[in-house]
C-alpha cells in the first residue's frame, strides 16, 4: 500500500519542520493516521485548506517508512460553520480531542469514522451542542466498549427499575444503588430522569436527535458524568473542557 | 565507544537541539565552527550571550526589544489610534515589510488552541484590554492566522472589544499573488468570493 487513497477527518495538526505540518487524521480505511503535509505552512500551498482542523478530505496518501505523506487531498466538506462560531469550534475541538484519546493509530473502526462524521455534521448544522455533545460520548463508549451500565446496578446487579437515589461511578462504568455507593466515594448523583435519557441517546436515531427534549437538569448533570466517566478510562484530562468552561463563563 | 574530543561531543550535543538540526548538521556545523578563526567564534558567542540578556518584551504591545518600548511604540510617527493584533513578533516582520500599515501593533505570543490546552488566558489578552480602555484607540485590526486557532483567536477578541464600541476588523482571506485559481480550495475561494471589491 505504497500508494493509498481513503476518506479522512483531520483531528489535529502540529508545526513541522520548516513550512510542513504533521497532521492526526482519523481515516475511513485504516484508522487513525499520522501523515505529513509538505509545505502546508506556506501561503501558497494547495494542501493548506485540507489539513485545517476538522476537514473531511478525500485523500492520496504516501506510505514512508514511518509517517505517511499527503499527496494530494480533495476537500468534501470543510465544516466551515464550525470556525465562525466559538462554541461550535470549541466542542468540535472536544471530539477532536476525544477520537485522538481514545483510538490507537492504524486500528481500522469504520463506525468510529461515520459517528465522528455525522456528528460533525450535526454541530455544524447547529442545534443544542450539548446534547450532540452527550451523544457523541455515548455512542463512541458504546462503540469501544465501555458502553455504561443503566439498567441494573454495577455491582450486585439488582434490577434498578424501582430504586430511587441512584449514583453513577466512574471507575465501576454505570449506575450503583445506594446499598453499594461504599465501592466508589466520588460516584455523582443522577436523576431518575437523566438515567432515561442516557437510554434514549444511546439507542437515538442521529437524525431525530433535534426532537429529544433534556430538561436544564438533565444536561448539567450529564455535563459532569460523561467527560469525568471519558477522563477516567484514558485517566487524562481532557483539555478542551477548559476552554468550553471558559466560554461559558464568558457568555453569562 | 568515542569517536570525538569531549568538547567537540559536547557542542555537537548542544547543536543537535536546535530545531531542523540532525546529529549530521550539527557535526558539520562543529567542524565549521572549529575551523573558523577565534574572533568570529567570539563574536558568535557574544551575539548568542547578547540576545539572551538584552532582548525582553515592549511593555505596551509585547513585541521582543532592547529597551523598555519597541521601535514601533517609541515612534512618534505611528498612528497611535489603530492597533493591528499578531500572535507572533515575526508576523510583525512580515507585516512591516509591506509598508502599508503605518499604526501599533499587539502581539499575544500564542493563539487560543482548547486542544492544547491554551485557553484565553495563557495569551497576552489582558494587556490588550487595558491598552485600548486607556489610550485612544478607534480601530483593532485582527491579524491572527486563518487557521481554526487564529479564528477562534479572533472571535474571542471580538466579542470582548464590542461592547467597548471600538471598530474591529478582521484581514481579509483570500488568493495569493501568482497563485492559480484551479488549484484553490474550495474554502479559500468562497472566502475570496465574499471579501470580493468592485473595481
Amino acid at each position: 500500500m505504497s500508494l493509498y487513497k481513503t476518506d479522512a477527518i483531520v483531528l489535529r495538526h502540529y508545526e513541522f519542520d520548516e513550512a510542513d505540518k504533521l497532521i492526526v487524521l482519523y481515516t475511513r480505511d485504516y484508522g487513525k493516521v499520522k501523515a505529513v503535509a509538505n509545505g502546508a505552512r506556506k501561503t501558497k500551498s494547495r494542501l493548506a485548506g485540507g489539513v485545517e482542523l476538522f476537514t473531511y478530505n478525500d485523500l492520496l496518501l504516501y506510505q514512508g517508512k514511518s509517517l505517511s505523506t499527503i499527496s494530494q487531498c480533495e476537500i468534501k466538506n470543510s465544516f466551515a460553520k464550525l470556525r465562525s462560531d466559538l462554541f461550535k469550534m470549541a466542542y468540535a475541538s472536544y471530539l477532536a480531542e476525544v477520537v485522538n484519546e481514545f483510538t490507537v493509530e492504524e486500528e481500522k473502526n469504520e463506525s468510529v469514522f461515520a459517528l465522528l462524521l455525522a456528528t460533525l455534521h450535526l454541530l455544524n448544522d447547529g442545534g443544542d451542542l450539548e446534547i450532540i455533545t452527550r451523544f457523541f460520548e455515548l455512542r463512541l463508549l458504546n462503540l469501544l466498549g465501555y458502553r455504561p451500565v443503566i439498567d441494573i446496578c454495577v455491582e450486585c446487579d439488582k434490577e434498578l427499575a424501582e430504586v430511587k437515589q441512584l449514583r453513577f461511578s466512574s471507575v465501576a462504568g454505570g449506575l450503583i444503588c445506594p446499598q453499594c455507593s461504599k465501592v466508589d466515594q466520588y460516584a455523582m448523583r443522577l436523576s431518575k430522569g437523566t438515567a432515561a435519557i442516557m437510554k434514549r441517546l444511546l439507542t437515538i436515531d442521529y437524525k431525530k436527535l433535534d426532537r429529544l427534549k433534556v430538561p436544564n437538569r438533565s444536561k448539567k448533570e450529564l455535563a459532569k458524568i460523561l467527560p469525568n466517566y471519558l477522563q477516567s478510562i484514558i485517566e487524562k484530562k481532557l483539555k478542551s473542557l477548559d476552554f468550553i468552561k471558559t466560554l461559558t463563563i464568558v457568555e453569562t | 565507544m568515542k569517536y570525538y574530543a569531549q568538547p567537540i561531543a559536547k557542542l555537537i550535543g548542544r547543536l543537535t537541539k536546535l530545531p531542523g538540526i540532525g546529529p549530521k548538521t550539527a557535526q558539520r556545523l562543529a567542524f565549521h565552527i572549529l575551523n573558523t578563526s577565534q574572533e568570529e567564534a567570539d563574536e558568535l558567542v557574544e551575539a548568542i550571550k547578547e540576545v539572551k540578556e538584552k532582548i525582553d518584551y515592549c511593555t505596551e504591545c509585547n513585541n521582543l526589544t532592547e529597551s523598555e518600548l519597541c521601535n514601533i511604540c517609541a515612534n512618534q510617527e505611528r498612528d497611535r489610534s489603530t492597533i493591528c493584533i499578531v500572535e507572533s513578533s515575526k508576523d510583525i516582520v512580515a507585516m512591516e515589510k509591506t509598508g502599508e500599515y503605518k499604526g501599533l501593533y499587539h502581539v499575544l505570543h500564542g493563539s487560543i488552541s482548547p486542544m492544547e490546552g491554551i485557553g484565553p488566558d495563557d495569551i497576552e489578552i489582558k494587556g490588550l484590554l487595558s491598552r485600548v480602555k486607556e489610550g485612544d484607540v478607534d480601530e483593532v485590526i485582527l491579524a491572527t492566522d486563518p487557521n481554526v486557532e487564529g479564528e477562534a483567536t479572533a472571535m474571542y477578541i471580538a466579542r470582548l472589544l464590542k461592547p467597548l464600541g471600538i471598530t474591529t476588523s478582521r484581514i481579509a482571506h483570500g488568493l495569493p499573488v501568482g497563485g492559480d485559481l484551479e488549484y484553490a480550495d474550495e474554502v479559500t475561494l468562497s472566502k475570496a468570493l465574499e471579501g470580493r471589491k468592485e473595481v
